[in-house]
């Protein structure tokens, strides 16, 4: 044998590899670890869905050109769109036609017809960077033109308080199950400690230190912890991109393998915490465990 | 087992033998007054023990069955705390040990369990070098002395065996080879040779012996009467949890 001819063998773990109905607890950490998983990319969708809608509306502008005579109408909507051109040349400038202004009121007036002489107001889209209310404001009022301009803010501050619950709701839901799992291995270690007494006993009449003993626990939790966090969070991106790419889900925020890329990041980092939470729950549960049962003696 | 003769050693232990003489001058190892020991509220199971261990003495502790002949070297290797009484190891008293001072003193001590106390999933290469793998010592500094010790108790061949492959006589000199790889200064065995038939008991009472003329105290457990009449050591008995000196009548 090796150690016969003078070389020394592997350290053998002292604690033991595999432990008996250990199964259920893998099967918990894995679940665990999933919806970790799946709560942090929940709440990276939701911020990054948030963004995306915000900077969609952030580049439009709608402008009302209020009439006072509907024989008007062309006359203003183009002298409109000829002032906002000259102030923002780079946008794109859409003025709707007239027919379908009207169209847009026929749901308030049901089967009833528009007068001919209602002066129907001119809608104008803009689409573009840096589009200024106030600038647009101050051009038509020169102009003298009347109207009304909606730069989105309403709605992008509602989406924006949306998302912000959203995101809340998925770190909210991260923190508790990362609580769970470190519950979940304080009990996997006490169960541990009470499974493998004789070998804590057989440590302790050597003269093991209870620093010593714990980091046996710690290490076993460590390596328990990473490996449950790979095999779900794997599983999570898996699932995550299957949903986003599979079936009318809105894309789930999911905006490609370079945001994919980013996420994995997250995603790594958020396996190195858990399977440090899992450590250090069992570090502590194992010290704690030893003083107690010296104070009982 | 291959029969030890008095002028074999292992490498690296000691080789120092204290005469009788010199004995008597030498310091205490272990000092009992008055200790008494309760398990929660229930009697008392040792009561007023008072007794020394010297530094390089061989002693028998014996006694009948549920005496308390476990639970005093309990007490002896500060696995159990006494319920009252002052314990001295090493010149110190054991209710004001810290707790790393403690472990150091429990390095200081081989322990033989009757049952052993083999960890299982361990070759018997591994549950021999615990002692020294728990004190932080490397393993290739260890490893040529695990070796040796080894062979000298007869399990060369058995190194890589685990405990449940192996006979009660193999696995009661894996234990013993456990309690001294670390080069104790106090050895504890209780009923060493209780699981063993009566040849391979004397060969043990002989390594023991051994191991005493290389210096080491040793304070062995037992109820066998023969053993005791094989070796002309201190006897110490227990009756009813209190310690007398001397054998039994």
């Amino acid at each position: 044998m090796n150690a016969a001819a003078g070389q020394a063998p592997k350290e053998a773990t002292l604690l033991p590899g595999k432990i008996r109905n250990a199964r259920a607890l893998w099967v918990v950490l894995i679940i665990m670890a999933l919806l970790a998983g799946c709560a942090l990319l929940f709440a990276r969708g939701s911020m990054r869905l948030s963004g995306d809608w915000q900077t969609q509306l952030s580049d439009t502008l709608t402008v009302q050109v209020m009439l006072d005579d509907a024989a008007a109408w062309e006359r203003d909507t183009n002298l409109a769109r000829e002032t906002l051109r000259d102030i923002f040349p780079a946008a794109d400038i859409d003025v709707l036609p007239e027919a379908e202004s009207k169209a847009l009121l026929q749901p308030w007036l049901g089967n009833a017809e528009l007068p001919k002489n209602l002066p129907v107001p001119g809608l104008i889209n803009l689409t573009g960077p840096d589009l200024n209310p106030r600038t647009a404001q101050a051009a038509l009022d020169e102009a003298g033109l009347t109207t009304n301009i909606d730069d989105n803010t309403r709605y992008a501050d509602q989406l924006s308080g949306t998302a912000r619950r959203l995101v809340s709701i998925g770190l909210g839901t991260l923190i508790l199950i990362l609580l769970a799992g470190l519950s979940v291995n304080i009990f996997a270690t006490r169960a541990g400690m009470t499974a493998q007494k004789e070998i804590i006993r057989v440590l302790v009449q050597v003269g093991a230190s209870d620093r010593f003993i714990a980091k046996l626990f710690v290490g076993q939790a460590f390596r328990r912890g990473a490996i449950g966090a790979i095999v779900g969070l794997t599983l999570a991106a898996l699932l995550w991109l299957c949903l986003s790419l599979l079936g009318d889900w809105g894309g789930l925020g999911w905006t490609g393998f370079g945001a994919g890329a980013v996420d994995i990041l997250w995603l790594i980092g958020l396996g190195t915490v858990f399977a440090f939470i899992c450590a250090a729950a069992a570090g502590v549960t194992a010290a704690r465990q030893l003083a107690f049962e010296r104070k009982r003696l | 087992m291959r029969a030890l003769t008095s002028s074999e050693s292992v490498k690296g232990f000691k080789t120092t033998v204290p005469q009788q003489a010199q004995m008597s001058s030498l310091p205490d190892l272990v000092n009992f007054e008055r200790v008494a020991l309760r398990y929660g509220r229930g009697p008392e199971v040792i009561t007023d023990a008072t007794l020394d261990l010297p530094q390089g003495s061989f002693t028998f502790l014996t006694g009948p069955s549920g005496a308390g002949k476990s639970t005093l070297l309990k007490l002896c290797y500060l696995s159990l705390i006494p319920s009252r009484g002052l314990i001295r190891m090493f010149g110190r008293d054991s209710a004001l040990l810290s707790n790393p001072e403690r472990q150091a003193i429990k390095r200081r001590i081989g322990v033989v369990l009757q049952d052993f106390h083999l960890i299982e999933h361990l070759s018997v290469y591994e549950n021999v070098a615990l002692p020294l793998r728990v004190s932080g010592q490397a393993r290739a500094a260890y490893n040529d002395d695990v070796v040796e010790l080894l062979q000298w108790v007869g399990l060369g061949h058995r190194m890589q065996a685990f405990p449940p492959t192996l006979s009660g006589g193999e696995k009661q000199r894996c234990a013993i080879a456990r309690a001294v790889i670390a080069k104790p200064d106090l050895l504890i065995a209780d009923e060493p040779t209780g699981n063993v038939d009566p040849a391979i008991g004397r060969r043990l009472l002989r390594l023991f012996s051994e191991m005493n003329r290389m210096g080491t105290t040793i304070l062995i457990a037992t109820h066998d009467t023969h053993l005791i009449d094989e070796l002309d050591a201190r006897v110490l008995r227990i009756e009813d949890g209190r310690v007398y000196t001397g054998k039994p009548q």
